[in-house]
């Protein structure tokens, strides 16, 4: 790139090459963004699919689960291969949704066995958005940093 | 009116100096392996362009733990984020003055 003080022919297009460089290298951090952004709706989507699932069909436990569980343990290590990039207090954002989202999941397991009645229905599916929420509560703001 | 190369920071100045407050314009905090990795430079010349910015005040450091491994943030200060603004503010008004100014294409007859 020229110095401020060349005043050659060349410098307008080393100028338009240096904001495009800049571009490029804004848009190659933003990009880690999405990965942890993707992350977090994915935690929210198998978290809601789980506790809809276990409230609607019990008597399949052992066909939820597992893959409920080994899907969750997937997300869970991509949100902290994620957190190598992301500073602390990104960390401290996840591990604040992780504690409230298991925080929501006892109250809407608790919800779905005490007070709404058996089987699928709206309400459960509704109940089960709840631990989703610090999930997608974390997408919106990392997307909009 | 003066040219908007005067207003152009010499700091900034400098293709990695430049990707390194493009890139931290970009988040709001990056660490050291991310930013070697993004701008592809080695340890020791991202040192010395990261020590120059810091003494700028262009940059804040920030120390830390990821797990067990000692980790180094590094993100804009204010007077940096105005610095980047100002520069980048600059060069689009280059490139906006070379746009305008450059003759129409001939209309073929």
């Amino acid at each position: 790139m020229s110095t401020p003080e060349d005043t050659s022919g060349s410098w307008p297009s080393t100028a338009a090459e240096a904001l495009a460089a800049a571009d490029a290298v804004g848009r190659r951090i933003r990009s880690r963004r999405r990965w942890y952004v993707v992350g977090a709706l994915v935690m929210a989507a198998t978290l809601t699919a789980f506790t809809v699932a276990l409230a609607s069909w019990p008597e399949r436990l052992a066909e939820v689960i597992v893959p409920g569980l080994v899907v969750v343990g997937a997300t869970l290590a991509l949100l902290a291969w994620c957190g190598r990039t992301v500073p602390a207090a990104a960390t401290a954002a996840t591990q604040r949704a992780l504690f409230l989202g298991a925080l929501l999941l006892v109250v809407a397991l608790l919800l779905i066995r005490l007070v709404l009645p058996e089987g699928f229905s709206g309400w459960v599916v509704l109940v089960g958005l709840l631990p989703a929420l610090p999930f997608l509560d974390l997408a919106r703001r990392v997307s909009r940093a | 009116m003066t040219h908007a190369r005067h207003r152009l920071d010499d700091l900034i100045h400098s293709p990695v100096r430049l990707s390194v407050m493009a890139s931290l314009r970009a988040a709001d905090a990056v660490h050291f392996g991310l930013l070697r990795d993004t701008l592809e430079v080695s340890d020791s010349l991202l040192s010395k362009h990261l020590a120059a910015l810091e003494s700028a005040g262009y940059i804040q450091v920030t120390k830390g733990y990821a797990g067990r491994r000692p980790r180094t943030w590094y993100s804009l200060s204010p007077e940096g984020r105005a610095a980047f603004d100002a520069y980048v503010a600059a060069l689009r008004e280059i490139v906006d003055a070379s746009d305008s100014s450059d003759p129409p294409p001939r209309s073929p007859r």
